[in-house]
């Protein structure tokens, strides 16, 4: 009940914010209800502890002869550090709101709450009929809040297409399940065949933008930070969590080291493009390339809690740098600790994120390690970047308030690496951390010197470069020939002669059916 | 007082009477009243039972003798019986908002009640006789006397009247199969015939061709109500064949032909649907990867394949009516449904749009909608069957995505600047509101009308053991 009771002031919070806003439209204390919902959804995760693993289940569906699972949410030592990292996400994301302009918005912190809810409730999934039930809720959320939030023929059909993009995701996961139905077993996160752990390490991919690798909206600096922040880690969150219930067993293909590899150069160029990118809101996909790559690359190797290690560290350490818009030393200090909980060295979040269960053959390092450094080095990078507005200028109250938003973020982040899950309190691959670090120390002292990695000013926003670009003008016209094709056999059937094609046609497929059968 | 004259006669009898007010909020509202009264009866009173009402008792009979032939309408029929009205007033309550009660609740009660009628009578031969004069109702629904019937009417007619001889023919010969089990030319024979005029009667591709026309050239309610009520009736009737006839039920090359057939419905029907570039023709693409989708389910082991197919025809049934009377409210501001003409009318009709965007993609089986888990099932259990098979039907859903994706971009690909309006009626917003809250409810909890679908599989002696 514990897990239901969370979700439940989420949900309710959000619906009380609806309400005031129809009802009393000057509510003054609405940013306090919004807090007070989040801080106690938070605190009520903090409770799980006590009585750990919980089950809360959904009745069951029905017919039984039809439906082997049904809805079911578990929170165990993998999904709570991903149901803290995302209930502290929204709790930061209302606290730093009091430093944005467009303060009160009643509607997007609303928002904020349903969908940090509906994450909640994606992590806790305990099979992949619950997973895709969430996945489409939040899809479908997601598609709505974004046609709201943007006008204009070009940005919506970009948010169209980030929508199928995602229900596609979402389709592999539906494949996965069908392909180990057809296998003889039921997908389930306990045991998948080999072939159904692919899918779902591709489904988690395709719902992340890792693989394929997608591009940068421009849409999306229209949305506002703190909305938009949530949104964009809720999403990654919820596919993330796949990674960490995809059962061992199943990720031991032979496919597996080409997908590593596949992996490490999706989390090179996230890296890379990450720490070119002069704005940090504008380079939010490439964090999420970045370290979802690597969240992926823990799942390859066998290594659950690795992956929910750089998972939390994604949200945690991208809500942190993401949230941030106002400028001020101290903050700025604080920011550059969270590198701790990046870094991968023993005792911090991601220091079991390099742990394996299977051998890794030494030239994968030659990747990944960079790959961190470069993504380190963009953390700095942007933590010191000119922020939008002033300490300063914030009113005394909101001054008080705005750091506890990043400051909580952090801690957690800190927390994390001590204890309250099985990745907590460990010493992990501490040479890697220690490998990573120091690249990342070396490259944040060439960077201003070196004109490669400086931040360019134009172009780089430009969505697609030239290979994709052709990708897609291919793609375009394939569908234009098939249409062509379908249009001119519809033609031929709907017109005046229509009724005797078609006999000629159904005499066609019965002899060939015939044959068939005979 | 017999259970065909309560729920054939009767009907037919209001059909007359709902005809006559001249308002049509009236109209739907006592048809959809009617049907739902007829549904409600055949879910409490009980049919061969006797009833104690106080000093009186009650008995309902289950048959009637009609000039030699005997309508029955047996015990277990009554969930089926629940269902069916149940759904026609779902329809008729929506008519008047779709600008069409006058027609559709008068013709729709009738053929309701002709087709209920072809389900009961004995022998069967003659349900061929009531499908068609459903089928010839329908053509005023369809074309209104005052318009020049299209392209799409004339060949629905043709071919649903094509449909009749095959059903008639077999069923003479399948007399001659009962009587000599052994004789197996006749039984091919009998069993082609049979397959043919299905064919005819479901629209099996190629034969599907007048379902777009249709949808391009008459309302898109009236369309919407024949593709639901006739395939689904004739889905019964068909599935009464399999649950009679032991060496249809029992032959794989009978599963093996529903199998086919339903997949090149779902396959072509879905990459179609890809292609199209008006909205009331993807609705009916829709409609006809569904009929696929009912076809695929009868194919798998006979007891997990009624449960799938009973599940499936609720959602169908729902998911439909939201588009059609979405569709509907455009079309009744004169708007053409085509793409070119739709682009961002999101604004204009929110509700609406959202009501043809959720429908469409239930029919496309996204979870969380109502169409989800009974795709799913059926998706599952022909995987058991075949890979390759469930392959097919994937790239079919796919195609049926790729027409909601675009359907999705067309509606809400609005210029900068455009207002939001409401230009809906507040029964337009309820009814599709409502039905889109339907849409998420069974979606995420289907077992929630298990009550009702549990009984369904009795009235199929063999098939439902």
């Amino acid at each position: 009940m514990l897990i239901l009771l969370t979700v439940v002031i989420l949900f309710v919070t959000a619906l009380a914010l609806l309400i005031l806003r129809w009802v009393r439209p000057h509510f003054r204390a609405v940013w306090l209800l919004a807090v007070g919902g989040a801080f106690l959804a938070w605190v009520s995760v903090f409770l799980w502890q006590l009585h750990m693993p919980l089950v809360f289940i959904l009745p069951a569906w029905q017919p039984e002869s039809l439906f082997v699972d049904s809805p079911v949410f578990l929170a165990d030592n993998l999904s709570w550090p991903y149901a803290i990292s995302l209930t502290t996400l929204a709790l930061a994301a209302l606290l730093t709101a009091v430093a944005r302009k467009n303060f009160p918005n009643s509607l997007a912190w609303a928002g904020i709450l349903t969908l940090t809810g509906l994450g909640l409730l994606a992590v806790l999934a305990d099979n992949p009929l619950t997973l895709v039930l969430i996945w489409a809720a939040i899809d479908l959320a997601e598609l709505v809040t974004l046609l709201r939030s943007v006008t204009g023929s070009e940005p919506r059909e970009r948010v169209v297409i980030a929508f199928s993009a995602r229900v596609v995701g979402l389709g592999v996961l539906l494949w996965a399940s069908i392909a180990s139905t057809a296998g003889g077993t039921t997908l389930n996160f306990i045991a998948a065949p080999t072939q159904a752990g692919l899918y779902m390490l591709v489904a988690a991919g395709l719902r992340l933008g890792v693989l394929p690798i997608h591009l940068p909206f421009t849409t999306e600096s229209a949305l506002r930070r703190g909305y938009g922040t949530v949104l964009r880690l809720v999403s990654a969150a919820s596919s993330l969590i796949l990674l960490a219930r995809i059962p061992t067993s199943s990720v031991t293909s032979p496919l597996t080291p080409a997908l590593l590899a596949l992996v490490a150069l999706a989390a090179l160029y996230g890296g890379w493009m990450w720490v070119r990118s002069p704005k940090t809101l504008n380079a939010r996909p490439y964090w999420l390339i970045g370290m979802g790559s690597l969240t992926i690359a823990a799942a390859l190797r066998a290594n659950p809690a690795g992956s929910v290690a750089w998972g939390c560290a994604l949200i945690l350490g991208g809500g942190a740098l993401f949230l941030s818009s106002v400028h001020q030393k101290w903050l700025t200090r604080l920011l550059l600790t969270g590198v701790w909980g990046l870094s991968a060295l023993p005792f911090s979040l991601t220091a079991a994120g390099w742990s394996s269960k299977t051998s890794t053959w030494w030239v994968f390092w030659l990747l990944f390690i960079p790959a961190q450094a470069l993504l380190l080095t963009g953390y700095i990078q942007h933590s010191l970047r000119p922020a939008e507005n002033t300490f300063e200028a914030q009113p005394k109250w909101a001054q008080l308030v705005y750091p506890v938003g990043i400051v909580l973020m952090l801690l957690v982040m800190f927390a994390l690496g001590l204890g309250g899950w099985q990745g907590a309190q460990t010493m992990g691959t501490w040479w890697v951390g220690l490998v990573a670090t120091l690249l990342t120390i070396t490259l944040a002292w060439i960077r201003p010197r070196l004109r490669l990695l400086t931040p360019v000013q134009a172009h780089w926003v430009r969505p697609a470069t030239a290979w994709l670009d052709w990708l897609y003008r291919g793609l375009w016209n394939l569908y234009r020939v098939l249409g062509w094709l379908s249009a001119l056999f519809t033609q031929i059937l709907e017109s005046d002669g229509g009724i005797l094609w078609t006999l000629l046609f159904l005499v066609l497929f019965a002899s060939l059916l015939a044959g068939g059968i005979r | 007082m017999s259970a065909p004259i309560i729920w054939i006669l009767l009907p037919l009898g209001l059909s007359l009477l709902v005809w006559l007010p001249r308002r049509g909020h009236i109209t739907a509202m006592l048809g959809g009243l009617s049907a739902l009264a007829l549904s409600g009866a055949a879910w409490l009173i009980p049919v061969d039972t006797a009833l104690r009402i106080g000093p009186w008792s009650l008995k309902i009979a289950a048959s009637v003798q009609i000039l030699g032939r005997r309508i029955l309408i047996s015990p277990a029929d009554q969930p089926m019986l629940t269902m069916i009205y149940g759904l026609a007033a779902l329809w008729f309550f929506g008519a008047h908002a779709a600008g069409l009660a006058r027609r559709l609740v008068p013709l729709g009660m009738a053929i309701t009640a002709l087709l209920v009628g072809s389900l009961a009578v004995e022998p069967f031969l003659y349900a061929a006789l009531l499908i068609e004069m459903a089928v010839l109702l329908a053509i005023p629904l369809l074309s209104p006397p005052n318009q020049k019937p299209g392209r799409g009417v004339v060949r629905f007619l043709i071919y649903q009247t094509l449909g009749m001889p095959f059903i008639l023919f077999s069923g003479w010969l399948l007399a001659g199969v009962e009587a000599s089990p052994g004789d197996l030319a006749l039984a091919v024979q009998s069993a082609t015939l049979l397959g043919l005029g299905f064919a005819f009667l479901l629209a099996i591709f190629p034969l599907y061709t007048w379902i777009p026309l249709l949808t391009e050239e008459s309302s898109p309610y009236a369309v919407g109500f024949i593709l639901w009520i006739l395939p689904t009736i004739t889905l019964l009737f068909g599935t009464g064949f399999l649950d009679r006839y032991s060496w249809l039920r029992e032959s794989p090359q009978m599963l093996s032909i529903l199998r086919s057939a339903g997949l090149l419905m779902i396959t072509t029907g879905g990459l179609w649907a890809a292609f199209q570039r008006h909205l009331g023709r993807m609705m009916g693409y829709a409609a006809i990867t569904g009929v696929g989708f009912a076809l695929l389910a009868l194919s798998l082991e006979p007891e997990y394949g009624l449960a799938a197919f009973f599940l499936l025809i609720i959602p169908r049934a729902i998911g439909l009516a939201i588009w059609a009377l979405s569709l509907s409210v455009l079309t009744m501001h004169g708007e053409s449904l085509r793409f070119r003409t739709m682009l961002g009318k999101m604004q204009a009709y929110p509700v609406a749009s959202t009501g043809i965007i959720l429908a469409h993609l239930s029919a496309t089986g996204l979870p969380l909608l109502a169409g989800f888990p009974a795709f799913f099932v059926i998706w599952e259990g022909l995987a058991r069957q075949s890979i390759g098979a469930a392959i097919w039907l994937g790239l079919g859903l796919a195609g049926l995505f790729t027409g909601a994706v675009r359907t999705l971009a067309v509606l809400v690909m609005s210029s900068e600047n455009t207002p939001w309006e409401w230009r809906e009626t507040w029964l337009q917003d309820t009814l599709i509101g409502l039905g889109v809250i339907v849409l998420f409810m069974y979606g995420l909890f289907p077992q929630w009308l298990q009550p009702l679908l549990v009984n369904l599989p009795a009235a199929f002696e063999h098939l439902g053991q």
